[in-house]
């Protein structure tokens, strides 16, 4: 790589062709050359910041922000102190502490830096941290901080500019306050890798995967095949989705037989082997039947129930732990051909989501849009426009009521202030409750003004499910309904599917796990 | 083309939520176009949704200004906010360098 062009040039093309990993690549070609050139740094940090996600980049984050100080190379450090606003909290507390602790010496770093770009680029950067960045600051730490910024804001010679950084700076450090920080050497260092273990890779068909199920098997052990004991059956949702924008629905479709019979192949062996351990003379295939269950429009997801008995289940769970007798076997080999051929060839991804047994039916859902369902959400970030920022579903009902009868949208009629009147507007028009000007109801608009009681909260719930917004984050959950997405997780969610950032996440994050926790129950 | 950014007003005050002023050239990007292509931004936008901005393009010309003291600067990405604490804003003005040197 390093002989391969400017970094700048090479490393987002080389972060498009190699799947999630990608940093960690870029950082172990590095390691060798001592990171010597410092573009490589500013280059990481700043394709880091653009695609950041928590689970699978904090380490990376980590590692970059730990780098030398590139006290020659201002449009490094600048990248530096925007992969350390950009660095968000993710599910992993110690993976957080570690990021946090990093982004705050290249901070630290920053404002102490003879260059006023990058001093300055500090102290903006300093007003739109968040609590993730200081769970381990120690109070020293923090007067440390706050001296280095009044130096900078006090050079400043515009004063507006330098009243308002300081504001910001003061805000975020009156959060902070008096808060105890947890030191990393307090709490065993086994306890922390266990955790960062739990950020378990995308699979992505290799090249130089000479053994395609070895490289599914690990996932999908871990994953997949967690067979429950209440009944017969399991339920597999199996997601299919590209990193490329061209992806059509029918791929993932595809996905569905090659996977079946390789899946129908694995149990009926490994029935074989144990009715021939057991003696039984007339052994044959276990009869495993796949029915599609459900399917989300304009996604790959596809859940299907597979029928056949506990005990083959946990056969399988052996025969791909251990990987005899599979790889050889010449019929299963070629429906991991095919389906590994399939994968590669169209450039998609597979993730195998939980296994239950006799999972409830997800809900379809509604869509009162005539956009066409294409599997674009998980390539693509959702945009300021498509994320709403209106707390109470309440005051949406409202302004849906007055629309219908043709009174005028005010503060009073809502019942919020009046800057609060447009976030509201808008959050309708994102539910597409609301046609743009001239404003009037939508067909979904009008069923959600004439429904009562439950059933209003249903039919919001289902509309919600079928924005982009909320389709993006059952499928960043790996849900198929509102119900399956984690409550809490909408940070993490926003921070790595749009592109919101800084304050702007939580507000929005506010929204949307409000609406969470209200209608995950209709 | 070897020298390619954008600057950019955003907020959810603008139709669609966002205007932009892209280049793209073959020589490094000088500095006084870019405040040109600043203030022509500004001036795109209404007048309330451009007043919201004012200290957004004040902060972004003042780092140009510093990007061509210090020679120019490389691929970057660069926010400047307007809220003020427990405002509730997404109001901000960006400037996007994607390639090249921009501001010498």
């Amino acid at each position: 790589m390093r002989n391969d062009g400017e970094p700048y040039d090479v490393l987002p093309r080389f972060a498009n062709d190699h799947g999630v990993l990608w940093p960690y690549a870029v950082a172990y070609d590095q390691i060798e050359s001592g990171w010597v050139d410092s573009r490589y740094v500013g280059a990481l940090a700043l394709q880091l910041a653009r695609s950041y996600k928590p689970r699978d980049h904090g380490l990376a984050a980590f590692i970059v922000l730990s780098c030398k100080w590139p006290s020659a190379d201002t449009t490094s450090a600048l990248n530096l102190l925007g992969l350390a606003h950009r660095v968000a909290a993710s599910s992993h507390p110690w993976l957080d502490r570690l990021v946090g602790h990093a982004a705050l010496q290249c901070l630290k770093a920053g404002l102490c830096d003879p260059r006023s770009i990058v001093s300055e680029g500090a102290a903006n950067v300093f007003g739109g941290l968040g609590d993730h960045h200081f769970s381990t600051a120690r109070p020293d730490d923090i007067d440390t901080l706050r001296t280095c910024a009044d130096q900078v804001l006090e050079a400043i010679d515009q004063r507006e500019i330098a009243t308002l950084l300081s504001e910001r700076i003061r805000h975020v450090l009156d959060g902070v306050g008096s808060r105890s920080p947890s030191a990393i050497a307090d709490v065993g260092a086994s306890s922390m890798i266990r955790e960062i273990e739990s950020c378990w890779p995308v699979i992505a068909p290799s090249k130089h995967d000479l053994a395609p199920l070895a490289a599914l098997k690990s996932h999908v052990t871990a994953l997949a095949w967690r067979f429950e004991t209440r009944g017969p059956g399991a339920v597999q949702t199996i997601y299919v989705y590209s990193d490329h924008a061209g992806a059509a629905v029918e791929d993932g479709w595809a996905i569905v037989a090659p996977w079946s019979a390789t899946v129908r192949s694995m149990l009926g062996r490994a029935q074989l082997r144990r009715h021939a351990e057991l003696g039984k003379r007339k052994a044959k295939p276990a009869k495993v039947q796949f029915r599609t269950m459900d399917a989300m429009s304009g996604s790959l997801s596809i859940t299907m129930r597979v029928e056949t008995d506990e005990g083959l289940q946990a056969d399988l769970t052996t025969t791909l732990r251990s990987g005899e007798g599979v790889i050889d076997d010449g019929e299963a080999v070629g429906d991991l051909d095919d389906l590994r051929d399939l994968l590669r060839n169209n450039n998609l991804h597979v993730r195998i989501a939980h296994v239950e047994a006799d999972g409830n039916s997800a809900s379809i859902a509604i869509s009162p849009t005539e956009e066409p369902a294409k599997m674009i959400y998980s390539s693509r970030k959702l945009k300021t426009g498509e994320v709403p920022q209106a707390n109470e579903p309440d005051r949406i009902f409202a302004l849906v009521d007055c629309i219908a009868k043709n009174q005028a949208v005010t503060a009073e009629s809502l019942g919020v202030v009046e800057r609060q009147v447009q976030y509201y507007k808008a959050a309708a028009r994102i539910l597409e409750l609301v046609t743009p000007a001239p404003v009037q109801l939508t067909r979904t608009g009008w069923l959600l003004h004439v429904a009562t009681g439950d059933d209003k909260y249903r039919r919001f719930r289902a509309t919600f499910e079928s924005t982009p917004c909320g389709q993006t984050w059952i499928e960043w959950a790996k849900g198929t309904k509102l119900s399956d997405v984690p409550l809490g997780s909408a940070v993490e969610f926003l921070t790595e599917r749009s592109e919101l950032s800084g304050d702007t996440i939580s507000r929005r994050a506010s929204t949307l796990d409000g609406w969470l926790k209200l209608l995950r129950s209709y | 083309m070897d020298h390619r950014g954008r600057h950019q007003a955003q907020g959810s005050d603008i139709h669609g939520g966002d205007r932009s002023r892209p280049w793209s050239q073959v020589d490094p990007y000088p500095a006084a176009d870019g405040h040109t292509h600043l203030s022509a931004l500004e001036a795109e936008l209404g007048k309330a949704a451009a007043k919201r901005r004012e200290i957004c393009f004040k902060m972004a010309h003042r780092f140009i200004e510093k990007a061509e003291r210090a020679g120019g600067v490389g691929p970057t990405s660069l926010h400047f906010p307007a809220g003020r604490p427990g405002e509730d804003t997404d109001i901000r003005v960006d400037i996007e360098i994607n390639k090249g040197l921009a501001f010498i």
